[in-house]
């Protein structure tokens, strides 16, 4: 330790510390412009001036290890004076535009200014007076306005490692930007924007729409992908402005991702229902709670007095822990109806399943701080910079800071291919036969039965495997001492993907990847709160706390916790519920944004299906294919207006805030179902969310709100302490509330509450282990001479179809595209931008082309968000789903293409 | 390049597969590019981007990096050149002998300013920053050929013979031989290159056999000891201490010449390099056995191609001779040696800003500490030292360090080479001892001032130092005694000015070199360097305040006190000094409205004969560099 003196204060910190941080560790603060706290230091806005008292020399306290016996003066004169200059350097040649400057208000150039009193020159020149570029819709570059702090260009990357912007020229007439002029495309995340120190870098969408001081700020989460980003939403008389992050706060330690940041304009278009709707004659026609509530309250009890099971329920996974166990009460307790489901069912459903089975809990195995720890990573079929922004950031440091040695099995060249150290380009369909032979070759230690040794030989000839690679994977994840598989949206829509679960189940506990930190498996959930909806039983599988909702015991565990009797049904999922009601079994359909109809192919009669339904209700905030099919339509709050809470992928159960007024009449989705259960004269006896949340909390303890750095940094203005949040995320300590008995299934560990505990999972997932057989799967063949596989994927750009009515993402990614291999594009003589058609055993359809190196020469890949009716009309019309999982299964479709256009 | 893009792409990936690290390619790879056609594309921006890996795949994000690198490097062009591109140098030693006149000339006949292309596409015309023929000065460069005390006059006929025949005369002219009668470096005095077989007819690599054979690595750290060596290239520093701070490292180890010998006024390096190749090798071998790094690079400036070409064979030369390699004579010493081109950046003398550009980076200086014998190139143990330092060695450790010492004054050992330049009769390289005075160099080897006229100023150290005045001619010529007088001996590149000198205007060219050549990094220097060129175009311009010269010392003293390196602190030294110690003229320049000597415009509407600024703009969108009509 060394002992050092700041401004007379005596601290002792690590010889490895700088002046910088000794300072904070004394209380006091030192301006900076350059430093950042996720980065290594610059030392080039030479702000952080100190003065050595005994040697009277002048270092930057960013840059200068401690010593002991230091004596630091962080506000001499002479620092003072020194700091004034460089403020009147820096401000000689700056606009000084403030008052139309975006920045203004916010800005750490015009606080400092002010604080060191650089209020004269002593010297005048010209202004800075380079014309704006303007060309980017999402950010304005400023060259005049610029200090060069760098802080932009070295976030974009060592933090976000998409090197978009850089520096241009040098000395004094260097400037920052995109290179040669052209107009920004990147990843759109916008940390440059956050960073910046002045207005050099400002926000294209609301340019001229704000003024800082007249914002108020919610520190809320952001709900769509599950990386479980704090945020700032910023807002002005309740609507919101913008949306910024705080330097070092939650699990994404303040980055966040385009959908995040720029994704909030669809909740306040006038595209969303302000008001119920009920159709009358044919034709739906604005009306009120009052109206609506006593005639769909009359006409579900009709049908409820038939039997159990006579409504189905399909609830988005994107909802709150509120909202799905409201859900699942309301089927369960009010309904009497099993016939539930969830979004989840469409992919997560699949890592869901065989992880309960294995493990009994969805607390995950690992968090992001494990992927640090891990020597070797396994990424196969999953794009977490898509679907899970800040779990790829922390897959980007892991492979080039910490030098994990990381393994993309993927058709596809993601985002983190560059930085594999082996990227096996498998033909598309393949991934799911890699991870059947390698978890084989794994667990039997290489002594293969002919029939693998055949299959491995498959995999090699037919599925660009190279022998070589596999072998080097195998070696590395042989001896490594830590290890992570990470998976994601591919696997889970792959036709086998619950035994590629499972297969790759194996291979962690065949490799003893379970009992230690930095090891296991991390499946990427689809969306916000797929870990949520189903740990509060939204699914016909389980109740809350991922209890067997079939088993009787189970069954009575809740209905001594609520007191009252279940009488449900058997209950089913997706398949179950299409079924039920092709055959009558179910009468009514309650929706929570969710619309099956945009998930199956035209032919599929899904419409069909649904129109036997005596009564349709959905609960959304937009127009859809069955909201023009409903006889309810109920005006749904979006996340933005309403607090609850969601389970992040690292297992943080984290509070988003109501950030804006409720749009028009429009209701949470668990009030909304409050209010029905009251006007059906059995009400839930839910009144608040916070109510409703304690509820949740007292049954099941461990779902208590926990994050990571709940603490954020104070950068820019000077002022680096970390900072709590006024609205800190914490609740008070749970633990000693009696949970539901047996609920101890999700019972995380005490250290780190938000993860699976290892110990108690390790050894039911031993015995699993060893139960597990190997699984071999049937493969769908490799395309034939000319024909290609027509696949879709999460676009970076959007979240679902809701971010379509988003005006600013929108014009990020205003249309899907559909991406093709450069090169054959090439020798097609297809270029960017025409149209092209494929045709399917099933269908046709034309698509705009955007040749890409990034897609393999068998695939054609187009983003799922514009998966319309005409491109779905490509699938085959039966609907299959898995025997397991009862997951719908399928995904690809072999095509052909041809340029000509249909008319 | 060949015309197949895929072939082409294939033998970027091969050649960046050849440097230590692919990123590293980044320089070499734009080197080939100018070799080919003088400029680079954007379609080479995108391959060059693939190829080094710098670079995500999407091609978009690719050139980020890599556009970030190039247009740091003045060397480097992105918009198509002439076929011919001639380089003016506008330093001090070229300007003292009326450099501003030839490009006056050049700007005149061709038509062009600066940075400028002929319609015809057959000229552009660039500045360089010291060629390193201040001796001969003026000097300019045309492609790779070099033309020496260049009159304005010839500049026609130069240009018509180029036209005439699309050809340049050529004219690769070896760097200045030794003027006088060497002590050590008996190899520069020669007419023609001292090749590996010339070397060792005269005794050379006996040094470093005997070394190999019988020498440990701590014998040759205590010769060197003995020898009182201290670094060369202007710093000082005690060469035993340096070494033994790299060898008390853990392996591997580098070392790294630094002949990126930028110091307006300096031209040593370039002799060796040129005259006695072999020698600065030998010198290479033998420190990298004392400090054992077992790879090395030589960083030279793009403004000395001819160094590059002949370093180039002679370290072939030695590689077949066994002298470079694995085992080297079948000892357990192996070492690699390859060459490592700059591009135009003055900064990159400076030694992390080296070692940055050596990693194929943009060349910003690093915060120190870690120094660069803890972390240097890759951030490992690495020594840079300047090529005259490393070429004393041979005879160090061949006639032995007490032989050394015993040469100098016994305040600083061993000679010196002093490259005089500026307005005296014989002006060149000289090799002396320690502790000779100032006027035996410039008036006994010299020849005193020329066409008689009176001396006005001598800069002792390029750009670095304090003016010495005309009493102060007795000075003894050793690192203390010039420290003492407030001065600093540094690289001893001599610049001598006559009483025609306007040091208004001197300063106001070495303003503008520094401004030019500041990295860009650190706001006291980026600004400051603007700001003290924007004062010195004031009062050229005959606009000039007395508070701007407060404001300029401010603004210096700042700089010196808070820049990351060295140029931050030397940019302001000639004005400052100049300022205080020529301070009627500035007066005159600044009450009266008027320059003494007639040198400087003093109008606002007379246009500077100064180098052009890149504009902070986006570089496509600069007229000035969109020269070519469509």
């Amino acid at each position: 330790m060394a002992k050092v003196t700041v401004n007379g204060i005596e601290v002792e910190v690590d010889p490895s510390y700088t002046i910088l941080k000794a300072a904070e560790k004394a209380g006091i603060s030192i301006p900076t412009f350059c430093y950042h706290p996720r980065m290594d230091p610059a030392g080039s806005c030479r702000i952080c001036a100190v003065e050595l008292e005994d040697s009277k020399r002048v270092v930057m306290s960013c840059v200068t290890p401690v010593a002991d016996g230091m004596r630091v003066l962080t506000e001499s004169p002479k620092i003072h004076d020194a700091r004034k200059t460089n403020l009147e350097l820096l401000l000689l040649h700056h606009p000084l535009d403030c008052p139309v400057c975006d920045c203004g208000g916010e800005c750490p150039l015009q606080n400092m200014s002010f604080a060191y009193g650089a209020t004269e020159s002593r010297f005048e020149s010209h202004r800075n007076d380079e014309a704006e570029d303007l060309k980017s819709d999402v950010l304005v570059f400023n060259a005049n306005r610029c200090i060069l702090c760098g802080k932009c260009v070295r976030i974009c990357d060592e933090i976000q490692d998409v090197h978009a912007i850089g520096f241009i020229n040098r000395g004094f007439d260097t400037i920052i930007g995109p290179p040669l002029g052209k107009k920004l495309d990147c990843e759109f995340c916008g940390d440059c924007l956050e960073v910046c120190p002045t207005g050099a870098i400002t926000d294209h969408f609301v340019r001229y729409k704000f003024r800082p001081w007249q914002l108020e700020q919610h520190q809320t989460t952001c709900t769509y992908c599950a990386s479980g980003c704090q945020m700032q939403v910023e807002t002005e008389n309740e609507s919101i402005v913008r949306v910024t992050s705080k330097e070092g706060l939650g699990p994404n330690e303040g980055s966040i991702c385009v959908v995040g940041r720029f994704g909030f304009n669809h909740v306040q278009t006038p595209q969303r229902f302000d008001t119920p709707y009920m159709r009358v004659e044919h034709r739906l026609v604005p009306s009120s709670w009052d109206e609506v509530l006593p005639e769909l309250a009359s006409r579900l009890n009709a049908i409820r007095r038939k039997g159990t099971d006579r409504v189905a329920g399909l609830l988005s996974s994107r909802v709150s822990l509120e909202d799905a166990y409201a859900f699942q009460t309301f089927f369960r307790r009010v309904l009497r109806s099993n016939m539930i489901d969830t979004g989840a069912r469409y992919g997560f459903m699949n890592a869901a399943i065989p992880l309960v089975e294995a493990t009994g809990t969805l607390r995950p195995l690992v968090d992001h701080e494990d992927l640090l720890k891990a020597k070797v990573i396994l990424l196969v079929g999953a794009d977490p910079v898509a679907e899970s922004n800040i779990t790829g950031l922390f897959l980007k440091r892991a492979a080039r800071k910490n030098r994990a040695k990381l393994y993309v099995v993927d058709s596809e060249a993601i985002t983190l291919s560059t930085r594999a150290s082996d990227h096996i380009r498998i033909h598309p369909g393949g991934e799911s036969l890699f991870v059947g032979v390698l978890s084989e070759e794994i667990s039997s230690r290489g002594n293969l039965s002919a029939e693998w040794l055949t299959r491995k030989e498959e995999l090699f000839k037919n599925w660009n495997v190279d022998p070589g690679v596999f072998q080097r994977l195998v070696n590395d994840l042989k001896s490594a001492e830590t290890g992570i598989v990470v998976t994601g949206r591919k696997m889970f829509r792959n036709e086998n993907a619950s035994r590629s679960m499972i297969n790759m189940m194996r291979l962690i506990g065949s490799l003893g990847w379970i009992e230690k930190e930095g090891c296991g498996i991390l499946p990427i959930p689809e969306t916000a709160n797929d870990l949520g909806v189903l740990m509060m039983g939204a699914t016909h599988e389980w109740l809350p706390g991922l209890l067997d909702a079939r088993n009787e015991s189970s069954r009575k565990q809740w209905e001594n916790a609520w007191g009252t009797s279940l009488s449900y049904g058997p209950g089913g999922g997706l398949e179950q519920i299409l079924q039920g009601i092709e055959e009558g079994r179910i009468n009514a359909l309650i929706t929570i944004g969710e619309n099956p109809i945009g998930h199956f192919p035209p032919g599929s009669r899904v419409r069909e299906i649904l129109g036997k339904l005596e009564l349709i209700v959905a609960l959304d905030m937009f127009q859809n294919e069955l909201v023009d099919m409903a006889h309810f339509v109920l005006p749904a709050s979006s996340s933005f207006e309403r607090a609850g809470h969601f389970v992040s992928i690292e297992g943080f159960v984290q509070k988003s805030v109501s950030t804006m007024a409720h749009w028009g009449e429009s209701l949470p989705d668990w009030e909304i179902l409050e209010k029905i259960s009251y006007a059906m004269g059995n009400p839930m006896g839910f009144d608040s969310s916070e109510k409703l949340m304690a509820e949740i909390v007292r049954f099941l303890p461990d779902l208590s709100p926990s994050t990571r750095n709940g603490e954020h940094f104070v950068g820019g203005t000077g002022d680096i302490h970390l900072v709590k949040p006024l609205d800190s995320c914490g609740f008070a300590n749970a633990s000693d509330v009696k949970g539901v008995g047996g609920l101890s299934l999700l019972k995380a560990s005490g250290s780190t509450p938000h993860k699976a505990n290892r110990e108690s999972v390790s050894s039911r997932f031993r015995s699993w282990t060893e139960m597990s057989r190997p699984i071999m799967n049937a493969t769908s063949g490799i395309p034939g001479e000319g024909e290609f596989i027509f696949s879709m994927s999460k676009s970076l750009f959007h979240s679902g179809k809701m971010t379509l009515q988003d005006p600013n993402l929108k014009k990020i990614q205003p249309e899907g595209k559909l991406r093709i291999n450069r090169q054959t594009a090439r020798k097609r003589k297809i270029k960017k931008g025409e149209k092209i058609t494929l045709t399917s055993a099933h269908g046709r359809c034309s698509f705009v082309v955007e040749p890409s190196p990034m897609v393999s020469e068998f695939e054609l890949v187009f983003p799922e968000h514009f998966a319309d009716a005409q491109v779905l009309a490509l699938f085959p019309p039966e609907m299959a789903f898995s025997p397991m999982t009862g997951t719908p299964t399928t995904h690809r479709i072999r095509v052909s293409l041809s340029t000509e256009t249909i008319s | 390049m060949t015309d197949d893009p895929e072939e082409e792409e294939e033998s970027l990936l091969r050649e960046a597969g050849q440097w230590e690290r692919p990123s590293q390619a980044v320089l070499p790879l734009f080197h080939k590019c100018m070799e080919q056609k003088n400029f680079i594309s954007d379609d080479d921006l995108h391959r060059i981007g693939r190829a080094t890996g710098l670079v995500p795949t999407e091609d978009y994000l690719a050139i980020s990096e890599v556009v970030s690198i190039g247009t740091f490097y003045q060397h480097f062009a992105f918009h198509p050149m002439g076929n011919h591109v001639i380089r003016v140098c506008l330093t001090t030693s070229c300007l003292a002998n009326g450099a501003q006149k030839i490009l006056r000339s050049l700007m005149d006949h061709l038509g062009i300013g600066l940075e400028e292309t002929t319609t015809d596409r057959v000229f552009s015309l660039r500045q360089d920053q010291c060629m390193g023929h201040c001796a001969d000065a003026p000097c300019l460069m045309v492609d790779e050929d070099t033309f020496l005390r260049v009159l304005p006059e010839e500049i026609p006929a130069l240009l018509d013979s180029i036209r005439a025949s699309n050809t340049c005369p050529p004219s690769r002219p070896l760097g200045s031989p030794l003027q006088n009668e060497p002590v050590v470096f008996s190899g520069l005095t020669g007419t023609t290159t001292a090749w590996m077989e010339e070397y060792r007819a005269k005794g050379g690599y006996q040094a470093f056999g005997r070394v190999l054979r019988t020498g440990s690595p701590e014998d040759v750290l205590a010769e060197i000891e003995r020898s009182g060596l201290t670094g060369r290239g202007g710093g000082a520093f005690p060469v035993h201490r340096k070494f033994r701070g790299v060898r008390n490292q853990p392996p591997p180890r580098y070392l790294v010449v630094n002949a990126d010998e930028g110091e307006p006024g300096t031209f040593k390096d370039r002799a060796i390099m040129e005259r006695d190749p072999h020698l600065l090798l030998e010198g290479v071998l033998i420190a990298a056995y004392a400090i054992g790094a077992g790879k090395g690079y030589i960083y030279i400036r793009s403004e000395y191609p001819l160094s590059y070409r002949i370093l180039e064979k002679a370290i072939d030369e030695a590689r077949r001779e066994g002298y470079l390699g694995d085992r080297i004579f079948g000892t357990d010493f192996s070492f690699a040696l390859r060459l490592y081109r700059g591009a135009g950046a003055y900064i990159c003398g400076e030694e992390t800003a080296l070692i940055e550009s050596l990693e194929g980076k943009r060349g910003f200086p690093r915060n120190k500490p870690p120094h660069v014998f803890e972390k240097g190139l890759w951030q490992l143990p690495t020594d840079v030292s300047n090529v005259e330092t490393l070429a004393n060695l041979p005879a160090i450790l061949g006639k032995g360090g007490d032989w050394y010492a015993g040469l100098g004054d016994g305040r600083s050992s061993g000679t010196k080479l002093f490259c005089l330049s500026g307005h005296v009769r014989r002006p060149g390289l000289y090799e002396i001892p320690f502790g000779r005075t100032l006027r035996e160099l410039v008036d006994d080897l010299g020849g005193g001032i020329a066409g008689g006229r009176a001396l006005k100023a001598i800069l002792p150290s390029g750009h670095v130092s304090r003016f010495l005045l005309p009493h102060q001619l007795d000075l003894s010529l050793d690192y203390a005694s010039l420290r003492e007088a407030g001065a600093m001996l540094g690289s001893a590149s001599v610049i001598v000015f006559d009483d025609r000198t306007c040091m208004v205007d001197l300063a106001y060219w070495v303003a503008a070199f520094f401004h030019h050549e500041s990295c860009g990094q650190c706001t006291p220097c980026r600004d400051g360097t603007e700001d003290v060129y924007e004062i010195l175009v004031k009062v050229v311009q005959g606009e000039g305040e007395e508070s701007d010269l407060e404001y300029l010392d401010i603004l210096g003293k700042y700089m010196q006190e808070a820049s990351i390196c060295g140029l931050g602190v030397t940019a302001p030294t000639i004005p400052m000094n100049s300022i205080d110690q020529f301070r009627p003229e500035w007066e005159e320049h600044i009450r009266d409205k008027r320059c003494p000597f007639g040198v400087c415009p003093m109008k606002k509407h007379r246009p500077l004969a100064f180098p052009p600024r890149r504009s902070r703009g986006f570089f496509d969108d600069v007229p000035g560099l969109h020269p070519i009509d469509p």
